[in-house]
């Protein structure tokens, strides 16, 4: 653990993702205005760097919303999308990857083809038929952005897997009776988890590019709520007068997907020194 | 090797035709689009008509069947807003689709290509932190958030460079570059991991050892060595970079598949969404193709099995 706390990038990345997550957990009790609340005289006022009552330190919006609270409260949805979907890439992925591992032979081989196929799909057609289909709520961004990142899970999984069967303690398992499913889950899933999570931490930030991508095509969780690509969205079309609303926003998308993917290399180097 | 080419080759028609089968029920769950062409006012009659005449009234898997049969002749059926063969369409959009898709490819490698080598070579130097700041911006920035800051500066501000559409060649600097950039970043992280690993081995001090100039050493026994994974990884990007032209072509109106799909789905133009993606798939599982033969030619071992 004290590696992780003299890393100067495993500081930086749980600094950003911290305060990221303590946004997104404490939105309403940190954010100054309420970031629905429109108001027709404050349209695009520029952003005050100059601290007073009521002031907007990004700035507002084309409707008079204050900038900063809805960069706040956005980064309720990119965490939530952003956990949610790497849990669902996850699960699935390790499912898929066990499956495969343990059954080999033409299961294997087939499962291992999905993924191929899945790369030679492009994603965003994918996700916008699926929205189209299932509609544009939170859960279904989570899902689909989930059922899109399963692969780099399964093939480790898989490749643990195949490893693993062939050491000695599996095999004295195996010799004294146990069964697939327990090998499975009392000898190779511990195994994983931890490998698993920095996986999982790596692909935070791919996720939320995705769903600010989504948001941005108008495809994620719908308005009014504030997400940061459909900010993005609204100010694109006022960026000769008010550059404030479409860079705040995507600076936000930057620094979180920059922060988790700094956690991710330090937690990979700290538990695979062989690495770097 | 010439095995491996036909199982290779006999593997694309049916990536083609589960990917278009994903999308064909996806698609044709999502709502019907005889409800948006005709106005609302439309008798059940008039519903039922063009519902026959669009051939929509058939069950779901014939249906899939037939545009699979006419599909492997180039026939994705007609357009439902354009009246035109949906084929047409898309193929009419694919030049723009590769001209974007080519440059930003030859940014893209251009530039992380030297960044990484230098940055391995001169490790912990000035190069090596610029191209680390660069990978890291690189791999951070929404392509759609970069491609309107760019517009921002070099468009609203500047005037240096059109903010939209395609024709005169400054046009296609910045959907390019904005394109080009997350590749570029992944490129130059991979270049300089795989050449610090390969600038370790014996064989470098042996080729120093024996007076070699360092450039000498470098690019042809270092960089010979380190091209295999950069390849995958320039293989795999190529094919994402399909996917990156959609949002691209959607932030600077560049009239290719990509928005060209987006405004099909918009309209639930299926035969037009559904000719796309059979392209982009087409065009990935080439690209793939000549990453092998790439394997192929630069590694002896594999020539040699």
């Amino acid at each position: 653990m004290s590696v992780l706390i003299r890393n100067p990038k495993a500081l930086i990345g749980m600094a950003i993702v911290g305060l990221v997550v303590f946004a997104a957990l404490f939105a309403d009790l940190v954010s100054p205005y309420d970031p629905y609340r429109q108001s027709l005289r404050d349209r695009h006022v520029p952003p005050q760097f100059a601290l007073s009552e009521d002031g907007h330190l990004l700035g507002t919006d084309h409707v008079g919303r204050d900038l900063l609270s809805r960069v706040i409260h956005g980064a309720r949805i990119a965490v939530i999308v952003g956990i949610g979907a790497v849990g669902v890439s996850a699960v699935l992925g390790m499912a898929i990857g066990l499956v495969a591992g343990f059954y080999g032979g033409i299961v294997g081989s087939f499962l291992m083809r999905a993924a191929d196929i899945k790369l030679a799909m492009p994603m965003i057609l994918f996700a916008i038929a699926w929205i189209a289909f299932f509609g544009g709520g939170l859960f279904s961004v989570i899902i689909v952005i989930g059922l899109w990142g399963w692969v780099p899970y399964a093939r480790y999984s898989r490749s643990v897997v195949l490893t693993l069967r062939e050491s000695l303690f599996v095999e004295a398992s195996i010799a004294m009776g146990a069964s697939n499913r327990t090998i499975m889950m009392r000898h190779v899933a511990p195994n994983l988890i931890g490998p698993l999570v920095i996986i999982a931490t790596l692909q935070l930030g791919e996720a939320v590019l995705l769903e600010s991508a989504l948001s941005f095509l108008g495809l994620g969780v719908q308005a009014p709520t504030p997400t940061w690509g459909s900010m993005v969205a609204d100010g694109r079309n006022y960026i000769d007068t008010a550059w404030w609303t479409v860079t705040f926003p995507g600076l936000a998308i930057t620094l979180f997907v920059l922060g988790a993917s700094f956690l991710g290399d330090a937690l990979r180097d700290w538990l695979d020194p062989r690495s770097e | 090797m010439l095995r491996f080419l036909l199982i290779r080759l006999a593997q694309i028609p049916i990536v083609i035709a589960v990917v278009s089968l994903i999308v064909f029920v996806f698609l044709n769950a999502s709502g019907d689009p005889v409800q948006l062409l005709l106005p609302v006012e439309a008798s059940q009659e008039d519903i039922a008509q063009m519902r026959e005449a669009l051939g929509l009234d058939r069950p779901l898997l014939i249906r899939y069947w037939e545009f699979l049969v006419n599909a492997v002749r180039g026939d994705f059926g007609m357009s439902l807003r354009a009246r035109r063969p949906a084929i047409d369409i898309v193929l009419e959009a694919l030049p723009a689709t590769l001209e974007l898709a080519g440059a930003a490819l030859l940014i893209a490698t251009a530039i992380s290509l030297p960044l990484g080598i230098m940055a391995a070579v001169r490790r912990n130097g000035f190069i090596d932190a610029a191209a680390t700041v660069i990978s890291v911006l690189g791999q951070s920035m929404p392509v759609f958030w970069l491609g309107i800051i760019m517009i921002m500066v070099f468009s609203v501000q500047l005037g240096w460079l059109p903010a939209s559409g395609r024709g005169h060649w400054t046009a296609l600097i910045m959907p390019a570059v904005a394109l080009g950039w997350y590749m570029n970043a992944l490129m130059a992280r991979m270049t300089r991991a795989s050449m610090l690993e390969v600038l370790g081995q014996p064989y470098i001090r042996t080729a120093r050892a024996k007076g070699l100039p360092e450039h000498m050493v470098v690019l042809k026994h270092a960089f010979g060595n380190a091209r295999i994974p950069i390849v995958t990884i320039w293989g795999l990007q190529a094919g994402a970079m399909l996917t990156g032209t959609v949002i691209t072509e959607t932030v600077f109106s560049w009239p290719g598949i990509g928005r060209a799909s987006i405004y099909a789905l918009q309209g639930r133009d299926y035969p037009v969404v559904l000719a796309a993606i059979a392209v982009f798939t087409v065009m990935f599982l080439i690209i793939n193709l000549v990453v092998d033969l790439i394997y192929f030619l630069l590694d002896p071992r594999i020539r040699r099995s």
